[in-house]
């Protein structure tokens, strides 16, 4: 019996390995705009996946680092057939960086030793439109409430009926710039022991709508009943306006979701995967527009008004108007105003603001007229035009005319500045005059600017460089100040050196030798030269670690110095010359013992 | 040596003087394509002086180019901004465009930060900037071979207003963000593409702020803050390297809202 179970298993470990690996590419939608990231998935299958390569594409740019991640196995049995399948899922973030088609090509895969590659595929890559406005977030995961069914409601649930996913528009049939409502309606149950939430944030992709130009309302969250179940219902509002004629598209809006669940047969849980059907609109072309429409589409309400009624020459007046409707915020016009015989009109202050439901729009247009002749001014009518979807006509709207009495300044000489748009002091008038002012024909030395970077970076880091030089002496200044071992260790040489040198000058060549070595070894190790000895300079040498063979050499010097100094015996010149020779060669040994012995300290400090 | 490098030096600054002099007398004769070139040549060579920019603006505005005129006030404004003539002329050419577009603001950082420097020259601005940074390091110097009570303090606060001085005069250097319309009618589209919808139109003289450039295309705001793509040849940047404009197209097709 053991025999038959160890062949089961080997049989079935052998069919799950003659399972071959796969690999797919998968992309979140195939019309992206520029800009606006999605989402690429590698799925593959195998004991052994390797990360991909991910190539450079022309036209996109894929992060080479996954975002997302997961992994599961899957046991399944057809026909008696037993399989385990492990499969990866790597998601990667990517983004378009220009319009028209892009081919991502085969991404290759090492899976189980083996090189695979997922099929190209290629996407449609459409402009940007306009800035994305925030996406309202629902909650990510809804948790199950106590909620009570309705005694009549059927007690048994799908997993279709715990979260489902709605699309709908108030209108497919509408004019080139006419507001369509598109409404998303996420559904998600509300029982005990069931929990429904998002898996992505955000929780629900927008449909494309290439050829709409697209405002996002404020999300609206709701409690529902249906079939005698209460759902949360979050619903999200965008209004489309159409930019083109012909028949477009909504494309589907996608949720990615999670419910578990406590069913007859224990916990178990279920993924969403859910897109809303895409929604076609037929969009028609505006009529012939009368003369000064511009563009404006919707329902609007026209309202012009003058400051006052009198002013004086050269003083302005000030024309507001006010336009207030629903339509298209970014393709509203403004009303034109006609031109005014005798006035200085200044630039317009414009103010658009978009009201709360995102659709509604206030634009306010502002100028100072400033007459220039005294006598009676009229601002002719203003008017504003229109096209009325609902009423599928232009509608044209007008204020004025308005009249306004000039009077004439009391001071016709003093110039005034007119153009500019703050109100002229009363009464000081002239007219500035029609032509430009003329040509300048003195400008001083002209002469080429040209500065060229490296000039620059020497100008700018000549004072850095100059103040850490600075630092630097001012450091060591300090140190000789402060540490007179080093200070004399430092001049040790050069003093040694500028005795040797006046040995041979000396009365007594022996006692000036006999100082300068004994003196350079005193200033080298910070000790008293008075009264040292050949023997102190021996020993002293030999605890700080010098060559006991260069101590022998300027103990022995030393020593040649001293007999001579007290046998009062003259030293021949060669004699004194061999004793500089030997002094300077054990004086230049000492100096390299040190530095070495420094070195090897340096050294070990690194080390340890 | 030096006297040799004077007379060269004075020998050059003859040459661009004769040139801007020779340009000014084309202007009066009434020749501005002469003027303009001759203006245009001196800028190519990096003559930078507002009063070129000043001069060559006139001479567009004359010969009927509105966009390259207002860009040319703009430039002459942004090296002087107590230029009153280029402020003025620059205010009647506004008034002479289609939409009179007032000038988009800057960028928000710069009008919170730098809300002291529209007014000083672009020249001021930098030598400050020097004076100061020498000074900080100056006195960072002293202090470290004398230390002297509230030393430390000063060099801080110059050290700061040597920052700010630092970074406006680079503000006034990088002025590539505006732009004006040279052509009579520049369509703006959504994306950067001459099939896409056209989303509104800019007129000649019309100054925009561009905020991103990709493949010849500029992405532009005014200072309604409407927002699209324009073909880059269809500005004058206003800033650096001062480029040459185009001569401006006349208008083709329909203007106005959705198209």
């Amino acid at each position: 019996m053991r025999w038959i179970g160890y062949i089961g298993v080997m049989a079935f470990a052998g069919f799950c390995a003659a399972q071959e690996p796969t690999v797919t590419l998968r992309v979140e939608r195939r019309t992206v705009q520029v800009n606006v990231p999605f989402t690429i998935s590698i799925e593959a299958t195998g004991t052994n996946v390797e990360d991909p390569v991910i190539p450079d594409v022309d036209g996109l740019r894929i992060g080479k680092v996954p975002t997302s991640e997961a992994s599961r196995t899957s046991i399944s049995m057809v026909n008696m057939r037993s399989s385990i399948v492990r499969i990866r899922e790597m998601g990667y973030d990517a983004v378009a960086t220009r319009t028209g088609e892009v081919r991502i090509p085969p991404i290759t895969i090492r899976v189980d030793g083996k090189v695979l590659q997922t099929q190209p595929a290629v996407l449609n890559v459409v402009a940007e439109r306009g800035p994305r406005p925030a996406r309202p977030q629902p909650p990510a995961q809804t948790l199950p409430r106590p909620r009570r069914p309705s005694a009549e409601k059927d007690s048994e649930l799908t997993w279709d009926d715990l979260a489902f996913f709605t699309s709908t528009a108030d209108k497919t049939e509408a004019y080139q710039g006419e507001p369509i409502l598109l409404r998303l309606s996420l559904w998600c149950i509300l029982a005990d022991g069931v929990a429904v939430g998002s898996r992505t944030q955000p929780p629900i992709k927008y449909p494309d709508s290439q050829g709409f130009y697209a405002a996002t309302l404020d999300p609206q969250v709701s409690q529902q009943e249906r079939n005698g179940w209460s759902y949360e219902v979050t619903e999200l509002q965008q209004c489309l306006f159409p930019t083109t004629t012909g028949q477009l598209t909504i494309g589907p809006a996608h949720w990615e979701g999670m419910a578990r669940a406590l069913t007859r047969f224990g916990a178990q849980q279920h993924s969403y995967s859910l897109d809303t059907d895409p929604i076609v609109v037929n969009v028609r072309p505006l009529p012939t527009p009368p003369e000064g429409f511009s563009g404006s589409v919707g329902d609007f309400t026209f309202e012009a008004t003058v400051n006052r009624n009198e002013t004086i020459q050269g003083s302005p007046v000030t024309l507001q108007m006010k336009l207030k409707g629903r339509g298209n915020p970014s393709a509203t016009g403004e009303p034109q105003l006609p031109h005014i015989d005798g006035v200085y009109l200044s630039d317009p202050q414009k103010d658009t603001q978009q009201l709360g439901d995102g659709i509604s729009v206030e634009k306010t247009v502002t100028y100072l007229i400033t007459p220039l002749e005294p006598g009676d001014m009229t601002i002719p009518e203003i008017t504003f035009s229109y096209f009325d979807p609902r009423a599928g006509s232009y509608k044209t709207l007008a204020q004025g005319p308005f009249a306004v009495h000039v009077l004439a300044s009391a001071e016709p000489d003093r110039r005034v500045l007119v153009g500019e748009n703050v109100p002229v002091p009363e009464g000081s008038v002239s007219v500035v005059g029609e032509d430009i002012h003329p040509i300048v024909t003195d400008a001083g030395l002209l002469r080429p600017r040209r500065t060229p970077v490296p000039a620059t970076v020497a100008f700018f880091s000549g004072p850095v460089i100059a103040y850490a030089s600075l630092a630097l002496w001012m450091r060591r200044k300090r140190r000789f100040e402060r540490d007179v071992g080093f200070a004399r260790g430092y001049r040790a040489k050069s003093r040694a050196h500028a005795r040797l040198r006046a040995v041979e000058r000396a009365e007594q060549p022996s006692e000036a030798l006999y100082h300068a070595l004994s003196g350079f070894i005193a200033d080298k190790f910070n000790v008293s030269e008075a009264g040292m000895t050949s023997a102190d300079a021996e020993k002293l040498l030999a605890t700080r670690g010098i060559d006991a063979q260069v101590a022998a050499t300027v103990s022995k010097t030393l020593r040649a110095c001293d007999r001579a100094r007290y046998a009062d015996a003259r030293l021949s010149d060669d004699e004194v010359r061999a004793l500089i020779h030997a002094a300077s060669a054990a004086m230049n040994d000492i100096e390299d013992a040190l530095k070495h012995r420094r070195k090897s300290a340096h050294a070990q400090g690194e080390n340890s | 040596m030096m006297a040799w490098i004077s007379i060269a030096v004075l020998a050059g600054a003859n040459m661009y003087n004769q040139a801007f002099d020779q340009a000014n007398a084309a202007y009066d004769a009434g020749d501005y394509q002469t003027a303009i070139d001759a203006y245009e040549q001196l800028i190519s060579e990096s003559v930078v002086h507002p009063v070129v920019f000043f001069n060559l603006g006139n001479a567009y505005y004359r010969s009927g180019c509105l966009g390259a005129a207002v860009a040319n006030y703009e430039r002459a404004l942004q090296l002087n901004p107590r230029a009153e003539d280029a402020r003025e002329n620059l205010d009647k050419c506004v008034r002479e465009t289609k939409q009179q577009l007032a000038r988009p603001r800057p960028p928000d950082w710069e009008q919170s930060l730098l809300f002291w420097h529209y007014n000083l020259p672009p020249r001021v601005t930098r030598l400050t900037a020097i004076i100061l940074w020498f000074l900080f390091w100056s006195l960072l110097a002293v202090r470290l071979v004398r230390p002297i009570r509230f030393f430390r303090h000063a060099a801080l606060g110059v050290g700061l207003l040597a920052l700010a001085f630092g970074l406006s005069a680079w503000t006034k250097a990088h002025t590539d963000l505006y732009a004006v319309a040279v052509d009579e009618q520049v369509p703006v589209h959504y994306g950067t593409s001459e099939d896409e919808t056209v989303r509104f139109y800019l007129y000649a003289g019309d100054r925009v702020l561009v905020d991103r450039r990709e493949k010849g295309w500029a992405r532009v705001m005014t200072s309604d803050d409407e927002r699209g793509w324009v073909k880059q040849d269809a500005l004058a940047l206003v800033g650096p390297p001062y480029e040459r404009p185009r001569p401006p197209r006349p208008a083709t097709g329909n203007s106005g809202g959705v198209s």
